[in-house]
């Protein structure tokens, strides 16, 4: 009796350690990444950062990357909250011009920071932003694009879709067909029913014309450690939370025929599991058009960090921590290179697409 | 019974312990002013780049004073004031958080050689003064532990 009282206790409390992170038979050269809102950010700065590696991105209701650098010094970007939320968010009119973030870029790549931007021209990249979105600006977005352009060439191709859904357009959310809030809320889970299927779009953008998607999900949700992949194990200072998700359809379990694609979805503030259960990486609509067409979903979690969490504490705690979960795209938990490969965020989610495809440990 | 010779080694000793605790202070002191000093340079500068960025605005904007619905130029002018005040509200909590950090970086320097001092000063002190010499000069008595029974 008593222990099953002590394992009621130990598994009610999410203290169970998962099982690490296993390799599956995906293919490297068709990796790529999606996200709304923070995740947004996160995707766009994990696919400048990693253009050699990542085909495709879909940006949702965020996205210009970048946007919340004031500075670059030879130990990191000096970023402010005060820009994301500001200019970044909710004054668009404050946004620098388009050069700005293609000079940051630049001299982000020469100093070997980041990859070089010429890979992106082979790359294809959705980015949407709603109407009614009253959360992140669109003209943000709209940079964002201009952005792309101007590092990518005419060879890029965009699709950017806007101001074209039912009613009053979408909130701040990642759009599905049917399920979640009205189509104009901007209010949690952040995910909205506008009879649009923005999960294939944004697929379909990447990877080309799809298969339908599945009536239902058939596959199984790994759930998986991400400490290994925070530095020192210490995710909660980091913004990382103990555990990550991972959709694998019947196609892709290890030993299948066919090698799958893999698809990275990270999920915007206020949006992970430990804030919305298993609604965001359950109920999108991307696991569907996954079990349909071979495609392994990766869903990392970001942690609502607070000052008592971070490594150290100081006159600068407040400005470190992430009360809301988000991914970091202004350098919280004193991270100077949360824009480059070297950034705690990105090496985590990019160490985790390596031992899925089996180029890491 | 002190030995005077030993002692006036110790006082040395202290003495120069204190020189260079007081050497230290003042590094952090000057990297204190120093961090200062780009604080304010970087918040000059970024003020200087908010004053040209509203004159750029206001210079690129639409008059809408030639339109002769009188309704647009009433909403023309809300927007723009709208907009002129959450821009006044962004660019006040830029250079806020920017004051802010600044200001932090040097208490956390000041802070920093402050504790560092405080340790130096205990083990000079320590160094200094022999450990059988108690506050009233008298030699301290030994002190014995009394073996206690277990409860």
């Amino acid at each position: 009796m008593a222990l099953l009282l002590v394992a009621a206790v130990w598994f009610g409390s999410g203290a169970w350690a998962a099982d690490p992170l296993g390799h599956f038979p995906v293919d490297p050269a068709q990796v790529s990444v999606s996200g709304i809102s923070s995740g947004a950010f996160m995707a766009n700065q994990l696919h400048i950062a990693h253009s050699a590696g990542i085909m495709g991105a879909g940006m949702i209701a965020g996205g210009l990357y970048g946007c919340a650098a004031d500075s670059v010094s030879e130990d990191g970007v000096f970023a402010l909250a005060s820009l994301a939320v500001g200019p970044c968010m909710s004054v668009p009119t404050l946004l620098q011009p388009v050069d700005f973030y293609a000079q940051l870029t630049a001299d982000l790549a020469a100093k070997g920071w980041i990859d070089p931007p010429s890979n992106l021209t082979r790359s294809r990249v959705y980015m949407f932003t709603g109407q009614a979105d009253k959360v992140v600006s669109s003209k943000a977005i709209e940079l964002g694009a201009s952005l792309y352009r101007t590092l990518g060439g005419s060879e890029l191709q965009i699709k950017f879709r806007d101001q074209d859904l039912p009613g009053a357009g979408a909130g701040h959310s990642w759009v599905t067909k049917n399920f979640g809030n009205a189509c104009d809320a901007n209010a949690k889970p952040f995910i909205n029913h506008c009879g649009y299927d923005q999960a294939g779009e944004v697929l379909q953008t990447i990877y080309g014309p799809l298969q339908p998607p599945a009536v239902q999900s058939a596959g199984r949700i790994v759930v998986f450690d991400q400490m290994e992949f925070a530095p020192g194990k210490a995710g909660a200072a980091n913004g990382l939370l103990d555990k990550g998700y991972l959709y694998v359809p019947k196609a892709c379990e290890p030993g299948a025929a066919q090698r799958c694609r893999l698809h990275v979805v990270l999920h915007g503030c206020l949006q992970s599991a430990e804030v919305l259960g298993d609604e965001f990486y359950t109920k999108i609509g991307v696991n569907e058009w996954a079990d349909t067409n071979r495609i392994v979903v990766l869903y990392p979690q970001a942690h609502a960090t607070t000052v008592s969490e971070l490594s150290s504490q100081n006159f600068l705690s407040l400005f470190n921590t992430n009360l809301a979960g988000c991914w970091n795209w202004w350098g919280y938990a004193g991270d100077k290179q949360f824009l480059t490969k070297q950034g705690v965020q990105v090496v985590a989610i990019w160490s985790m697409v390596q031992r899925l495809t089996g180029q890491g440990n | 019974m002190v030995n005077p010779s030993q002692s006036v080694n110790g006082g040395f000793s202290f003495l120069t312990d204190l020189i260079g605790i007081q050497m230290r202070n003042m590094e952090a002191i000057q990297q204190a002013q120093q961090k200062m000093l780009e604080g304010i340079g970087v918040l000059a500068k970024r003020q200087t780049e908010i004053m040209g960025g509203t004159l750029r605005r206001s210079v690129s904007e639409p008059s809408a004073v030639t339109s002769s619905d009188i309704r647009a130029v009433v909403s023309h002018q809300i927007e723009s004031l709208k907009t002129t005040i959450l821009e006044n509200q962004a660019n006040s909590n830029i250079l806020s958080e920017m004051a802010a950090r600044s200001s932090a970086e040097v208490a956390t320097i000041l802070q920093s050689r402050m504790m560092a001092a405080l340790d130096e000063f205990k083990a000079a002190v320590e160094h200094a003064i022999p450990d059988k010499i108690s506050i009233a000069g008298s030699v301290a008595p030994a002190v014995t532990v009394q073996p206690t029974s277990s409860p």
